[in-house]
């Protein structure tokens, strides 16, 4: 095998442990946390208005609620192994296309938030290690406390005063065209730009001062050019890494961001089946969470591969002198 | 792999994943103008009528075969009238001529019979009616009961006994589809937020102006304001009540409020030493200041309840009925009466039984878990030492099952079956095969309203029906096993844009096919 199926086939192996792990956590947490499942699943399909403890007893009965633990939790593992996410205790709905329908809202507003937050923190980041500072590198580390300090349900709710309840330029809240993507989005950019630019800045910084940029600069190429040529490669790796690791603060975000614009995402989802104890829609949840990381990580890894193949040598050099 | 296939390969991918992964809703929408925006904050957890509530009903797609007007009225809805034979057993809904559902298959007798057969095992309050047997014969539709009940067509109301088309069952009696006979089809349903609309061209009644409607379901009050600020839907239900002057001073939408069948109530059990002398419920009672709870926390001073049934129930209101007093002098000396004796730190108690419990309350209302706050202070100044506990609603449920609820303090709409009878046998009537409810009073028995009760469903003559709601609500003012605090009402943001819109204090329907933009 290269190196290269190697490295893959053994993220994947983590990529699915810890999925295993992040499910049965998942549905240890649901099944500990104090009330009656069955109360709370009959509650929530028919609002406390026609809460019945008759109806929670024929729920119960209906869906297996009443089975050992354990036989519930290898039934859901046998599902899964034929690719079966069961349906939902609530709506009835499969687990599956609820999961293909909320996963799609919340991977287009990730991937805007996220290609929106490098399109403002590349540029920024950029200029202010090219000019330490200066007055642009001033001004972002000024931009940037600001933001990392202000929680995203603030900003959210200062991005909905302004833009659609003063200029009425964008709708505050839903899902039904292109324009509803921009305030959510915009709310996750900002707030992942505000560590974006300080890595940026540090790693170009870094790598502007280092012997093979000056080694260019000395064959007569101007700052920008040297950094253009030699330079980018190097200091994208972190950038990269870091990319990948914000994938789970985008996570947590998603929760406050889809709550307060009423965006039917996967936080969104998880949260509402964890109240409702919506078993088989939480260990979904939490299955296509964990795949995600693992995969964006992966995802992270190959990249930096790709950028600077010396890693591949340096970790096989690595094993062979173990 | 060259560098440039590496970018290629990177940026494919991820256009590639963009592409595939873009939702529905995102491509590009038409907004056509007769098209109607309705928020409402209840979510839409199931197609399953028992389980959907009144959204099927409120958003035009599903009717019965009566139906309730904004007024109280029980009024014939597919059928176009009934009768009933002279013991009150036999009822017969004769349907209207030329009702077709959604798919265009005609409404037939047969057609309603097998709907609700299918429905009823799921149709829980249906459960209090004694039916024997439906059947079809003709255009009719006949139920035998085998008792006498006077208010079916009222339980006929219910969202969870609509008629729905042959084709939209499953054959285990399941909603695979909505498909029934309202002024509005469904054209798409995205659970459990949006529901899309379009006309029913062939529409029994009057046809709706518009095309196409939605229905949309934001659960935040606040994101529900701020949608009314910026002028972001036509019609918005439930806005919360600190939120109508910044509306009405915007300009965007105006407001509408009525007063609902709902009642925010305290359940105490009276099965427990601190309650079941009827004196102490009085005596709290009388401690509370219901004006100051609806005018500070609910910003309406006529929601302080003067009874279970509010003027919007005028068959259930008495305005002779005596009204809650509050009278904090009153409320002692009952005390002092029945043996509850202040110690040195202010609590009461009586044969080392201290005159202390928690209330259970749940946060789906906001101003619930405030309320109960007021009602701590004030039952404090009569000597009741109340804890506080805020859950799901379950907890109450659960609380009461174990025997560990003191005071349940919950939110009820007394109008789902539009004559409060059902709400008077399921919540009241503790042990009786119609209740249906774990809800309702604790460890309460009053052999004359079990008695009048009963009697109530199977007269037939309206004078003596009359009498006994009056003596049924007196004993509740009396007893006070569940002692009501404030009626509810229900705030509309509608857009300046529309007429013909309907405040229906029921939250029954929102009546869409009656809206027009004005010109």
């Amino acid at each position: 095998m290269t190196y290269w199926t190697t490295m893959i086939v053994g993220r994947l192996a983590q990529t699915a442990m810890v999925a295993w792990t992040i499910v049965t956590m998942c549905f240890v947490f649901v099944h500990v946390l104090p009330g009656d499942t069955a109360l709370r699943i009959a509650e929530a399909r028919g609002g406390a208005e026609f809460l019945n403890v008759g109806r929670a007893e024929e729920i119960a009965s209906e869906e297996g609620l009443n089975r050992p633990i354990l036989l519930q939790y290898g039934e859901w593992i046998r599902r899964l192994a034929t690719g079966d996410l069961g349906v939902s205790l609530v709506s009835g709905q499969s687990v599956t296309s609820e999961l293909w329908y909320r996963g799609q809202n919340t991977l287009v507003l990730g991937i805007v938030g996220w290609l929106a937050s490098h399109l403002v923190a590349l540029p920024i980041g950029i200029c202010a290690a090219l000019r330490p500072r200066g007055w642009v590198d001033k001004l972002s580390s000024f931009y940037c406390v600001t933001m990392a300090s202000l929680p995203s349900f603030l900003m959210g709710i200062g991005l909905i005063s302004i833009f659609a309840l003063s200029l009425r330029w964008l709708p505050p809240a839903g899902f039904r065209s292109p324009e509803h993507l921009i305030l959510p989005a915009a709310t996750l950019a900002l707030g992942l730009s505000a560590f974006s630019i300080r890595l940026i800045r540090d790693t170009v910084r870094e790598v502007n001062g280092a012997f093979f940029i000056t080694f260019a600069r000395t064959k007569g190429l101007t700052a920008s050019m040297a950094l253009w040529q030699n330079g980018w490669r190097n200091a994208a790796i972190p950038i990269v890494a870091f990319a990948a690791l914000q994938f789970a603060a985008v996570v947590d975000g998603f929760i406050m961001i889809e709550t307060l614009f009423n965006f039917p995402g996967l936080g969104d989802l998880l949260v509402s089946s964890m109240l409702a104890r919506d078993v088989p829609m939480v260990m979904g949840a939490g299955l296509v969470a964990a795949v995600g990381y693992g995969l964006v990580n992966l995802a992270a890894d190959l990249t930096s591969l790709a950028l600077d193949p010396r890693i591949s040598q340096r970790d096989q050099r690595r094993a062979t002198f173990r | 792999m060259t560098d440039l296939s590496r970018r290629t390969v990177l940026l494919g991918s991820g256009t590639l994943a963009a592409l595939l992964t873009a939702p529905r809703w995102l491509e590009a929408q038409e907004n056509a103008p007769s098209s109607i925006r309705a928020i409402q904050p209840w979510e839409f957890k199931s197609i399953q009528p028992a389980e959907s509530g009144f959204v099927l009903n409120r958003a035009s797609i599903a009717e019965g075969l009566t139906a309730l007007e904004p007024d109280g009225r029980v009024v014939p809805c597919l059928s176009q009238s009934w009768t009933v034979s002279d013991d009150a057993r036999e009822w017969r809904f004769v349907l209207r001529d030329g009702v077709v559902f959604h798919d265009g298959t005609p409404v037939t007798a047969e057609a309603v019979k097998a709907s609700m057969d299918a429905l009823l095992p799921q149709a829980r309050r249906l459960s209090a009616v004694p039916i024997a047997s439906i059947a079809a014969e003709g255009n009719e539709v006949i139920f035998q009961l085998a008792r006498p009940f006077g208010p079916l067509p009222a339980y006929l109301c219910d969202f969870a006994i609509s008629v729905y088309a042959p084709a939209a069952f499953t054959a285990d009696g399941k909603i695979a589809s909505l498909i029934s006979t309202g002024p509005f089809k469904v054209d798409s349903v995205d659970l459990p937020r949006r529901l899309t609309l379009l006309r029913h061209d062939a529409y029994w009644g009057e046809r709706p102006s518009v095309e196409r409607a939605e229905f949309e379901a934001v659960a935040n009050g606040e994101t529900r304001t701020n949608m009314a600020l910026a002028g972001d839907a036509d019609v918005i239900m439930n806005i919360p009540t600190p939120s109508v002057a910044r509306i009405e001073s915007s300009g965007m939408m105006q407001v509408h409020e009525v007063i609902n069948p709902r009642v925010h109530a305290l359940y105490p059990d009276c099965g427990k030493p601190q309650f079941s002398d009827a004196r102490t419920r009085r005596a709290l009672s009388l401690a509370i200041d219901r004006t100051a709870i609806a005018r500070t926390i609910m910003r309406n001073a006529e929601l302080a309840a003067t009874q279970l049934f509010p003027p919007v129930m005028p068959d259930w209101h008495f305005d002779d009925l005596p009204r809650y007093d509050y009278n904090v002098a009153a409320a002692e000396a009952l005390l002092d009466k029945a043996g509850w004796i202040k110690g040195a730190d202010g609590i009461r108690s009586k044969d080392g039984v201290r005159f202390a419990g928690t209330i259970h309350t749940f946060p789906n209302r906001p101003e619930m878990p405030v309320i109960a706050t007021a009602l701590q202070a004030m039952f404090k100044t009569v000597g009741y030492d109340l804890a506080i506990s805020v859950g799901e609603a379950s907890a109450i449920v659960e609380a009461k099952q174990n025997g560990t609820l003191d005071i349940g303090f919950s939110s009820r709409h007394l109008a789902i079956v539009p004559d409060g009878i059902a709400v008077i046998s399921s919540e009241f009537v503790v042990e009786d095969s119609r209740n249906q409810s774990d809800t309702g009073a604790m460890n309460w028995r009053n052999a004359e309203f079990d008695r009048l009760t009963d009697a109530y469903f199977a007269e037939t003559n309206e004078e003596i029906r009359a009498a006994s709601r009056h003596r049924l609500t007196e004993i509740l003012q009396e007893d006070l096993p569940v002692i009501p605090i404030v009626w509810y009402s229900q705030i509309f943001a509608v857009s300046d844009g529309l007429d013909g819109f309907v405040n229906d204090p029921f939250e029954q329907r929102l009546y869409l096919e009656r809206l027009r933009f004005k010109a």
